[in-house]
């Protein structure tokens, strides 16, 4: 009887915890989307300096131009959508906007920059389609790619 | 007795509490789910339709007497091809090698497109291209039959966006939509022919490969010399200089990287490329801060600059101005004929009117001794095809590449109307308008769009 009330106790404290984790992950993802829609009235610009930020973050500058210039490079493409938006938001296209990172970083001025530079015409990756981090899973299929250049962890492919 | 019952009231609580807790998460989820596999579901049909609506079209376009419908038709299949564009790209299937189906639906409307601009010339269309036009119509036929499929088994429930298996009522193992669409484009890829024309989309301008570079082939300490007395000119002070990789794109080059004394990151990054030893793009990353120096003198640094460094007889095109920076066109110039393919571009920090940015890449790999073409039509003709109203500041000859990245002789009308500035490009072939572009003065520089 004594036994059972002790492990009674601790028992509830637990389910407490638990209960108050589950309702503060799910007010979280609710804040999440609340960002996603203002950000829809940002330009192709911000958009840009936001995944450059959520994909390329502690990259070098060059590697943030280059992550910026694969998304101006798929829009040309006819393998790709052919807008910027299209591009980023293509499901499962990247890990940044899958799991939301894309929106919880503000980009800095570096980002920016890049986003900027990528924009009017500066392409270190000579026309690359994709780039991915090699110490990271990816796609068996997508090491059969050409591979044109590697700057910091990524490496960048036609 | 009394402590018994408050126990059981608090577990009963705690209890309620989680089963409440599980109930809202999990229906949030669950709706959350809908929507998105709504929202896949409505690019899916979305698809459907496209691609039915384009065999009708196809076929039509084909069967139709009047080139007047004809028009109408491939300019709509343009306009659904594009849209078949968007309907996939909302489709969860970016993980996968799932591009040929895009690429697909790119080249149908282009080539259509471009199509329907040859009958408004009234140009010839040759058997060549009917019979690219039919091609298009079997496959999209055996696209909209697979896709029909497809459907049928969405609708019966068998396949699912989402292919995890369901896991609290695991009923039936559902199948993963991407696997199928995965499927259906490789099918197309090995059915759909790889095409040649004049868009943007054709394959060879996939394929654009650099003219062979003069010099012969240098080792990574030449370049890191060459790199260093291309850096000693822009920027002051001393620098490391390391080669930090090999790039493979059209112009296979050295990367070398210029860290000054005392820092830890690069300061400056340089291509050099492996023949001929040319620079052919470098970027000072400093900070820049503030602007004390007008743009005139700018653009005069910038031509002292690419004259220097051997680039002659350059024509400044444009500038575009940007914090505290301002980057610089330049065209070169060949028999008094512009040479827009061809660009450098110059970037001019606006502290010290130091060159910070420089671009080749377009240069080296387009420039060469072409072989230009004797104009065909006088200035005075042009002159009389415009519109009356335009007020003509300057007629040039100038090269322009096209869509498809050929390039054609144009003269380079520079006119205004209603105080807006116009470039309007008239083929010195035949005459014909080729493009209008329209200038934009704001206060970062002048565009054009």
């Amino acid at each position: 009887m004594f036994k059972t009330k002790k492990l009674i106790i601790p028992a509830i404290a637990l389910s407490v915890v638990v209960l108050i984790g589950l309702l503060s992950i799910n007010y979280k993802a609710h804040a999440k989307a609340k960002n996603y829609a203002v950000s829809s009235w940002e330009g192709d610009y911000t958009l840009l300096a936001r995944l450059v930020a959520g994909e390329a973050e502690g990259e070098p500058y060059l590697g943030q131009v280059g992550v910026a210039a694969v998304i101006i490079n798929r829009t040309k493409h006819p393998k790709f959508p052919p807008t910027i938006a299209d591009v980023i938001y293509q499901p499962g296209a990247f890990e940044s906007v899958s799991n939301g990172l894309v929106w919880s970083r503000y980009p800095s001025r570096n980002n920016f920059d890049a986003a900027r530079q990528a924009m009017s015409g500066w392409d270190p990756t000579y026309g690359s389609i994709f780039f991915w981090n090699p110490y990271k899973p990816v796609s068996p299929w997508i090491w059969s790619r050409s591979i044109v250049t590697r700057i910091g962890r990524h490496v960048f492919a036609k | 007795m009394l402590k018994k019952k408050y126990i059981w009231i608090i577990n009963l609580i705690v209890l309620g509490g989680l089963v409440f807790g599980y109930w809202s998460v999990s229906s949030r989820a669950f709706s959350a789910e809908n929507a998105l596999e709504a929202s896949y579901q409505r690019g899916f049909y979305n698809l459907l339709e496209q691609v039915s609506n384009l065999n009708i079209l196809i076929s039509k376009s084909e069967v139709t007497s009047s080139n007047e419908q004809r028009i109408m038709m491939l300019t709509t299949i343009w306009h659904q091809a594009e849209g078949a564009r968007t309907s996939l790209a909302t489709m969860p299937l970016g993980d996968r090698d799932m591009t040929n189906m895009q690429k697909f639906f790119a080249q149908l409307g282009d080539f259509s497109y471009n199509i329907a601009g040859k009958l408004v010339k009234k140009e010839e269309i040759s058997d060549a291209e009917w019979e690219k036009m039919r091609q298009f119509r079997k496959n999209i036929q055996s696209l909209n039959k697979d896709l029909r499929r497809l459907q049928e088994d969405v609708s019966a429930g068998k396949i699912r966006w989402e292919d995890k298996p369901d896991r609290l009522i695991a009923v039936k193992k559902v199948q993963g939509m991407a696997d199928n669409f995965e499927a259906i484009d490789q099918k197309l890829k090995k059915e759909a022919p790889t095409i040649t024309y004049d868009g943007p989309f054709s394959d060879h301008v996939e394929q654009v490969t650099a003219k062979t570079l003069s010099g012969k082939r240098i080792s990574e300490s030449e370049a890191t010399a060459i790199a260093q007395q291309a850096v000693n000119k822009v920027a002051k002070g001393d620098f490391r200089a390391d080669v930090v990789g090999r790039t493979k794109g059209n112009i296979p080059a050295y990367t070398i990287e210029f860290t000054k004394k005392g820092n830890t990151t690069p300061n400056i990054i340089m291509d050099v490329s492996e023949v001929g030893g040319h620079v052919i793009w470098f970027l000072n990353t400093r900070e820049i801060e503030g602007s004390k120096i007008p743009i005139k003198r700018a653009l005069d640094k910038a031509k002292t600059y690419i004259e220097s460094i051997d680039y002659k007889n350059m024509e400044p095109t444009g500038s575009i101005r940007e914090n505290n920076t301002v980057t610089i066109s330049f065209v070169p110039k060949e028999n008094d004929v512009l040479l827009y393919p061809d660009f450098i571009k110059v970037e001019v920090a606006l502290d010290t009117g130091e060159v910070v940015g420089f671009n080749a890449l377009a240069y080296l790999t387009l420039h060469n001794k072409r072989k230009l073409p004797e104009p065909k039509i006088t200035e005075q003709e042009v002159k009389d095809k415009l519109s009356p109203n335009l007020s003509i500041r300057r007629i040039r000859l100038a090269l322009i590449p096209d869509e498809a990245l050929r390039e054609k002789l144009c003269y380079e009308v520079d006119a205004e109307l209603n105080s807006d500035r116009y470039f309007i490009y008239i083929s010195a072939e035949n005459g014909n308008e080729e493009q209008i572009l329209k200038v934009v003065e704001t206060d970062k520089g002048t565009m054009t769009m």
